[in-house]
């Protein structure tokens, strides 16, 4: 399973981003997403959508091991997390995101529920069972 | 052909008996302005009007079975 | 405990700097809801009777609503209200984008500034931060620029409104821009912002919002962006946005025309939706949590420049296109971009414009007074005009001034055919033959504006000739029988409550208005944001106070306020439109005054268009009853 962006389809709405952290943390609070729309004005006069690939960079990266693969996706493990936010560093994507209001950063967890909500179909989950 | 016609809240609260969604029959190629005089329509309080999803304008025809999404005069502004 | 709002006002007096927050009393939710009703009591409550639009002592009122930021449909909605430097009275106007709901996740429903900064400042706001900085190298840029500055040097997640050239040189219809393309575009909000000496604000929230009931709300969410995209006019309606309607105004003849002398427009199709999208259009762009984006984003290239632009959307289409007969839609977007940057709202700057045009052809204005020829249709006039106009220079003076001002200097009949209501300048629905739309501006509480009460649709269902008629007329090139004129107040009252609800609530109205998307859902969402069960009526009941407290804000900070000032412009009835599908109709002064006259019987005001202190109590305005009554 992943998710794929169609970034010509996006309006630069961020419901995306309302939902996941609606979905993730049971909070209305958009700085608490996993993703991220960026807007290109006044040019190219477009959004882009910045998602977690899966990559896994992160996951190589962090010192304690607390990054691991659970089925399709990359999840951090708040019990051995220290904060450390080497896994931001690295992230060739920019999705790895700090909040004073978590302890560990804020990573996409494949839960779709940006892919759901997206009311241009900008955001595709595919795959999977 | 068969035209499956869906008119807004918008047009029926103008046009008081007019149904939701009717179908009729035209029996040959024609105009979206002439598919909506045959239901009683006046081309007049049409704003908006899509065949298939796609938008239409009045003038343009149809030769196959379609659904036309009638938008009336309430929206606007 | 307040549900849904952020919970505090921030009161900022950009005199000394000073800040405080203050927590946003749980009476002003439970009887003004939010946004415009919040502007609308908190000006009649705290600008002092007299203030003049440009003293320090003015307010600039920034607000949103309780269900702006959350996950419901359009909910980026603000709302901006002040005195109105072009009218004198009450002032407000929406905004789309992003803006409402930064504010909130900072942690404020209410922004309102007072004062003015000793020196040209914009305000940053990074959740508890909250301070004024310099605006070295910003003060006379465009507001696009200023925007475009802001982002990189604070980043992109910081959202903005800015002032252009226009604001900070007091032009009374200057607008607040935002986003790229999205405007508080009437009445000279931008004005007063200028008149603060303040540039911008820049806002980054990280917060949350209490909701209460989340996880019903995120249910409830979710069915209501199926239930947006689920409604027949969903995919249809969204490509071309409001540009959508430019060829049904013409057929109905509604289109303003070349300063509105007549009302259509026979080259309509080089500027209307499909022309939009076709020639134009990069980008469908919307607001925060919007299901369907209006915002038509591109990119214009005429022989005067490129430039990339949101727009035209359905009211520049109709001012800077038709009103001022610009008839390629790149023009007319090229000139939309002018006024952005610039920071115009383009249905003034475009009305003023055709104003001066005309006065040209008549040679009211001479070529030396103006400083060159102009011309209706040329796009270098236009942009000659929006030009002078943003920095008072030449003509530019006069011409700040909107038309209610400037042809009251100039004389020569010019008033005649200066098109507003109150001093503020006529939006795209050229109104001779339609009398509810036309009672809509004549009593629209901010002047002539179509959003309070777009009654068109129920003209035309009243004028519109018979199917039969029309078959035999040639279709669209038929002529509309007169609409009749005496029953529309009930239906224009009725508007007038259920569209400014939207602008308390903090979300847009295009989904109700548009598809047809229901309140009922707007009741459920509301509950579960906010905890309180209000039903619609209800809602509407507060809508209908506010209604009754923008009148009276107005009555009492305009002398000899009332009827007098709901007149439309003499060229409606003295001179009937000359062609198109409503050749030959005008309003009469009988027409007008039996429209005013059942719409104040209706609203409970007296003959003089004041609301009586009969109604203002029902309405549960004691205190407004108390201050207007005679001898206070």
């Amino acid at each position: 399973m992943e998710l794929r962006a169609i970034h010509e389809r996006c309006s630069g709405c961020r419901a995306c981003e309302l939902a996941c952290a609606l979905a993730n943390f049971r909070e209305m609070n958009p700085a608490k997403s996993a993703l991220g729309i960026e807007g290109r004005f006044p040019a190219p006069g477009d959004y882009r959508i910045h998602l977690c690939d899966q990559c896994g960079a992160c996951a190589e990266a962090c010192p304690e091991d607390a990054i691991t693969l659970e089925d399709d996706a990359y999840l951090i493990d708040p019990e051995l997390c220290t904060g450390c936010l080497t896994c931001v560093d690295v992230c060739p994507h920019g999705v790895m995101y700090v909040h004073a209001g978590t302890e560990t950063p804020i990573k996409c967890t494949l839960c779709g529920a940006c892919a759901e909500i997206c009311p241009r179909e900008a955001i595709a989950l595919e795959g999977g069972a | 052909m068969r035209i499956t016609l869906h008119f807004s809240g918008g047009l029926r609260a103008v046009l008081a008996h007019l149904p939701e969604e009717p179908t009729i029959h035209m029996d040959g190629p024609a105009s979206l302005r002439e598919i909506l005089v045959q239901a009683g329509i006046n081309p007049l309080l049409v704003v908006l009007i899509t065949v298939d999803g796609k938008r239409g304008e009045k003038d343009q025809v149809i030769d196959h079975d379609a659904r036309i999404n009638v938008v009336g005069p309430m929206a606007g502004g | 405990m307040l549900y849904g709002y952020a919970g505090t006002i921030l009161d900022v007096d950009l005199t000394s700097g000073q800040v405080a927050k203050t927590p946003l009393p749980e009476n002003l939710a439970r009887d003004y809801i939010g946004g415009r009703g919040f502007v609308a009591r908190l000006l009649w409550e705290r600008v002092s009777p007299g203030t003049a639009p440009f003293d320090p002592e003015n307010l600039l009122i920034i607000a949103s609503g309780p269900l702006s930021g959350h996950l419901v449909p359009a909910s980026g909605k603000t709302h901006f209200g002040t005195k109105s430097p072009a009218t004198g009275g009450y002032a407000d106007s929406n905004m789309g984008g992003h803006f409402g709901p930064a504010l909130k996740y900072a942690g404020y429903d209410v922004l309102l500034l007072t004062g003015r900064a000793p020196e040209p400042s914009y305000l940053f706001i990074e959740d508890d931060t909250v301070e004024l900085r310099s605006t070295e190298g910003y003060w006379g840029r465009g507001a696009l620029t200023v925007e475009e500055k802001l982002k990189k040097e604070l980043g992109d997640e910081f959202k903005t409104i800015t002032i252009g050239p226009a604001g900070e040189n007091l032009v009374r219809f200057a607008c607040i821009s935002h986003d790229f393309g999205r405007q508080a575009g009437r009445t000279g909000v931008g004005a007063v912002m200028g008149s603060k000496n303040l540039k911008a604000i820049a806002v980054k929230g990280t917060g949350g919002l209490p909701v209460f009931d989340v996880d019903g709300l995120y249910e409830k969410g979710r069915e209501a962006y199926e239930k947006v995209k689920a409604k027949p006019g969903f995919a249809g309606w969204t490509p071309e946005g409001t540009a959508g309607i430019t060829d049904w105004v013409n057929e109905v003849g509604a289109f303003p025309t070349r300063n509105f002398q007549t009302s259509f427009f026979p080259a309509y199709k080089n500027i209307n939706g499909r022309a939009v999208v076709e020639h134009l259009k990069i980008t469908d762009k919307g607001c925060f949590c919007c299901p369907t984006p209006c915002g038509k984003y591109g990119k214009t290239v005429t022989n005067l420049g490129s430039a990339y632009v949101e727009g035209p959307e359905y009211e520049s289409i109709a001012i800077l296109g038709g009103d001022c007969t610009l008839d390629s839609v790149e023009e007319v977007a090229y000139a939309n971009h002018v006024c952005d940057e610039l920071g115009l709202d383009t249905i003034s700057a475009g009305g003023v414009s055709a104003w001066a045009m005309e006065c040209f052809e008549k040679g009211i204005l001479s070529e030396e007074q103006v400083g060159r020829k102009i011309r209706f249709g040329d796009l270098e006039s236009v942009v000659y005009l929006l030009e002078k106009m943003a920095v008072r220079e030449g003509i530019g003076d006069l011409l700040a001034e909107g038309v209610m001002r400037a042809s009251k200097e100039l004389g020569q009949g010019s008033e005649d055919f200066a098109i507003h209501v109150k001093g503020l300048e006529w939006t795209g629905y050229e109104s001779r033959n339609a009398p509810g739309m036309m009672l809509a501006y004549l009593t629209a509480d901010i002047g002539a504006h179509h959003n309070r009460a777009w009654a068109l649709g129920h003209d035309v269902a009243g004028s519109a000739a018979s199917v039969h008629d029309l078959i035999s007329a040639g279709g669209s090139k038929g002529k509309l029988a007169k609409s009749r004129v005496g029953g529309q107040a009930k239906n224009v009252i009725e508007l007038q409550h259920i569209r400014p609800l939207f602008d308390c609530l903090g979300v847009c109205r295009l989904q109700y208005m548009e598809l047809g998307f229901e309140v009922e859902n707007y009741e459920e969402l509301f509950f579960l944001v906010t905890g309180r069960k209000m039903s619609w009526d209800e809602l509407l009941e507060v809508s209908e106070r506010i209604w009754h407290l923008t009148r009276a804000f107005s009555a009492r900070e305009i002398e000899e306020f009332g009827r007098k000032c709901d007149y439309p412009p003499p060229r409606f009835s003295e001179e009937p439109v000359p062609d198109g599908p409503n050749e030959g109709h005008f309003l009469s002064r009988e027409e007008l005054d039996t429209l005013l006259d059942e719409y104040y019987a209706a609203r409970g005001w007296d003959q003089t268009g004041i609301p009586t202190d009969e109604t203002l109590r029902r309405v549960g305005l004691a205190d407004v009853a108390d201050a207007l009554a005679p001898g206070k």
